[in-house]
């Protein structure tokens, strides 16, 4: 199957179908329209419960000549301009979408005249090109829907009775004439007028309309709030338990002006009357909530009754602090000086905890300058690691290398062209090894153990010795020697930042030791130090434990993994002590002939 | 032996750092108390063994162990490279009253910022008294620990004051997670539920998890998985 754009009426058509949902729909779009053009009168009438005609007039901005063609067209809106302006919506509409669907499903047509223009204007969907045409019709705007769901038939089957879809069109104009007080509103249902309220400015004149709308029932039985905290207002009425319902149909909340059913606000309400109502039982409340535009998103769904606040729990703990305080209040006169002693030290509160949150999370960058990372990167780029060999020797290389570092042929290095060549004969080292004979270089053949055991030998010989606590303290089981001698020993291993203490007569419990010994197998170590330990008592039984620490180490080193990781540690630990004394006795600088051997046996 | 309350940091460090290394039988020979057969019947045995050693005070749920000193004290198995065998109780999770609590004024928060972590070395199919007791770890949350203990306190508590405590699981959240606590199902306390209703819902608790605990011992410790 091919992919096709949908031509424009289908995809309006489309699009009817998420805007236009019923007669009341239309209506609700209708009277969005006029109040977002600052109309200060509304007058809405229906035909056949809205199936056979809709039509509202106000008394607005109206629409310019020139643009009337646009106003059937899908997605132009003159609310918004541009994508910041959708961030922060203070019109009711903004989709742009309204119009084009209710014309893509009835017979439509809109008188207009704006304050500048002579005389109005007209456009209407019976031709397939839209033309203006002049048109009788004082400052303002007339919208009228005829034959709703006439190309629709699918849509005219789920609709219900008459009564039905006139009961919502008139909850569509409870909500609307709730939450724009300074606009009069007309409803006329064939031809006879169902409602009419007065602008209502004051709050006697708000109850008023409030009562006309809710019934009598409503106002008498609840309270006036009014409130303000950090940046959101909560105005309106919070009815007691008395006329609570069994349905969820009389929670109006408002955002800015928008009719929104929002299960966040109803939530909070819910919450705040605790058990004064039984499970079952929904709160009666008109509630206004005002917030800045941007703290909110609209954009969530066709019908806007759905919003998203950007701090949920902030909107939600304010309403709820708000209508719980307002319930418990109840019966006290000075309510709303109470609430506004509140204010200060709340919005504080918020502030401080938003602050430190924000500090909190900011990431914390420490700096990598200390000395030993430092001497790392140094040593890493003097010393180049070459090669690894029998865990235990390692190749690298050097330039101009002191005279005080060459040294006499030894035993075990008589395998490093065996080494080298093993290296050369490796892929990664081809290119490498073409500098091998360069200028001013030399190779170098270390003793890994060697190297590292002298290097734990200096560690431990400082006063500063690193330790580290032992998560499973060392249970050690000592003979009687050592019971007689054991202060010298606890002292001679504390030298050696080795905690060892007694409990009991024979059970020795070792909880901490150098932390260079972490890895190595402790229980050998302590048995040859103990030994030593009781066959010794002069001065030199530091040195001699430094040297069993150092040995089991370094073995411990060269038998695990020994790799290149490994390997270029004891390069810098091999340049660190090489700084203080020569190291002959580690190292074997390769001759000509060695490397010479090298290459020949690759060949 | 009973000791009485530590009044100083380093007298409750040296007291814990020389029970270490000891195994249970041991410390409860000092204690002077009886071991029960299995922990299963006896939960929080173990707890009170070490609470009842290093002379821990407070005794209600609010206040910290060690009252004076503002610690609370966490014993915790692990085996011996670390591994923490099971996610760490906190406090219980408050399910009403939630508006406008901070992170500064929460349980969690004052529950987790000074504690003495003890660890059980508990390997498989050690038997209670051979356990042993391991070095105590004194410590106050890292300022990214206590950014995420505090991201995770905020989004769960976020989720119940807005009603979607069943919701909540304890998949949620990194390190802090919230799990029934109850004896049995019978035992309900009331909550919020999504309408804004009263409810009565299995009590939560606030528990660290493994994951989170074994890291910390790893690295204090030194050990590598």
């Amino acid at each position: 199957m091919k992919i096709e754009i949908l031509p424009p009426d289908l995809a309006n058509k489309i699009a009817a179908g998420e805007v236009v949902e019923r007669p009341a729909s239309v209506v609700k779009e209708l009277i969005e329209n006029s109040i977002d053009a600052k109309a200060a009168h509304i007058t809405i009438s229906i035909r056949g419960s809205g199936l056979e005609g809709i039509q509202v007039t106000d008394n607005g901005a109206g629409i310019d000549k020139t643009d009337l063609p646009l106003a059937l067209a899908s997605h132009a809106t003159s609310k918004i301009k541009t994508v910041d302006d959708l961030m922060c919506i203070e019109s009711l509409g903004f989709r742009g979408e309204a119009l084009a669907s209710i014309a893509a499903v009835s017979h439509f047509s809109l008188q207009s005249c704006t304050q500048e223009s002579d005389s109005g204007f007209e456009v209407n969907n019976e031709t397939k090109t839209i033309t203006v045409k002049p048109a009788a019709h004082p400052q303002g705007t007339t919208v009228i829907v005829n034959d709703l769901f006439y190309n629709v038939p699918a849509r005219r089957k789920f609709l219900k009775s008459e009564k039905t879809e006139f009961a919502h069109i008139e909850e569509v104009i409870r909500r609307q004439a709730l939450s724009t007080f300074n606009v009069t509103f007309n409803l006329l249902h064939n031809k006879r007028e169902v409602l009419r309220l007065a602008p209502a400015h004051t709050r006697v004149e708000r109850e008023k309309r409030v009562s006309i709308l809710l019934g009598q029932g409503f106002i008498k039985h609840c309270v006036y709030v009014e409130t303000a905290r950090n940046g959101l207002t909560l105005q309106g009425w919070v009815a007691n338990a008395e006329i609570a319902r069994t349905q969820n149909d009389r929670q109006y909340c408002f955002l800015n002006g928008r009719v929104i059913r929002d299960k966040l606000l109803h939530h909070a309400i819910r919450q705040a009357y605790e058990d004064r109502l039984p499970t079952g039982r929904y709160p009666s409340v008109v509630l206004f909530l005002s917030c800045d535009p941007a703290a909110v998103d609209v954009n969530v769904h066709p019908t806007k009754h759905e919003v998203r606040f950007h701090d949920a729990r902030l909107v939600h703990d304010f309403l709820f602090r708000s209508v719980k305080d307002i319930l418990q209040h109840e019966t006290k006169s000075d309510l709303e000086s109470v609430e506004n002693a509140n204010v200060d030290r709340y919005q504080q509160d918020i502030l401080v905890s938003n602050y430190r949150l924000k500090q909190s999370l900011e990431p914390k960058y420490q700096g990598y300058e200390t000395k030993s990372a430092w001497q790392a990167v140094k040593s890493i780029t003097q010393y180049r690691l070459i090669g690894i060999f029998a865990s235990r020797y390692i190749l690298t290389e050097e330039k101009n290398i002191p005279k005080a570092f060459q040294v006499e042929t030894r035993r075990e290095c008589s395998r490093a062209p065996e080494c080298i060549s093993q290296y050369m004969s490796s892929e990664v080292s081809s290119q490498q090894s073409l500098n091998l004979k360069g200028e001013g270089y030399s190779l170098i053949f270390i003793d890994a153990k060697r190297v590292h055991a002298k290097w734990i030998t200096r560690r431990l010989l400082k006063d500063s010795i690193r330790t580290q606590p032992l998560l499973v303290p060392l249970r050690y089981t000592v003979n009687t020697a050592i019971m007689e001698k054991w202060e010298t020993c606890e002292m001679s291993l504390s030298k050696l930042g080795v905690a060892a203490s007694l409990f009991g007569s024979h059970l020795i419990l070792i909880r901490q030791i150098p932390s260079l010994l972490r890895d190595v197998a402790l229980e050998p170590v302590l048995s040859q130090c103990f030994e030593l330990m009781v066959q010794n008592y002069e001065q030199t039984v530091h040195e001699k434990l430094i040297a069993i620490m150092a040995e089991a180490a370094a073995t411990h080193l060269c038998n695990n993994r020994f790799d290149s990781t490994i390997a270029q540690q004891v390069l810098s630990e091999y340049e660190e002590i090489s700084e203080e004394s020569p190291v002959k006795q580690y190292e074997w600088q390769l001759s000509d002939k060695d490397i010479a051997a090298a290459f020949s046996g690759k060949k | 032996m009973y000791h009485k309350p530590p009044t100083t940091e380093a007298q409750l460090m040296t007291r814990a750092v020389a029970m270490s290394g000891l195994t249970v039988r041991q410390l409860a020979e000092i204690v002077s108390e009886n071991i029960p057969p299995d922990l299963k019947q006896h939960k929080g045995w173990l707890g009170q063994l070490v609470e009842r050693y290093l002379g821990a005070s407070a005794h209600s749920k609010a206040a910290p162990d060690f009252e004076a000193l503002s610690i609370e004290l966490k014993t915790i198995p692990v085996d011996e490279s670390g591994t923490s065998r099971e996610s760490t109780y906190v406090c219980t999770v408050p399910l009403l009253e939630l508006a406008n609590v901070s992170w500064e004024a929460s349980w969690v928060y004052r529950k987790l910022s000074h504690v003495l972590w003890v660890p059980i070395i508990t390997p498989p199919l050690t038997a209670l008294p051979d356990r042993l007791i391991g070095m105590p770890l004194l410590w106050r949350p890292a300022a990214e620990e206590a950014a995420s203990l505090r991201a995770d306190w905020q989004e769960l508590t976020d989720m119940i004051a807005l009603g979607q405590l069943e919701q909540v699981t304890a998949y949620h959240g990194n390190i802090l997670q919230i799990r029934p606590k109850a004896a049995d199902g019978r035992a309900l306390c009331w909550g919020i539920n999504e309408e804004g209703e009263r409810f009565l819902t299995l009590p939560r608790g606030f528990y660290l998890r493994s994951r989170f605990t074994t890291a910390l011992m790893q690295k204090y410790f030194q050990l590598q998985k």
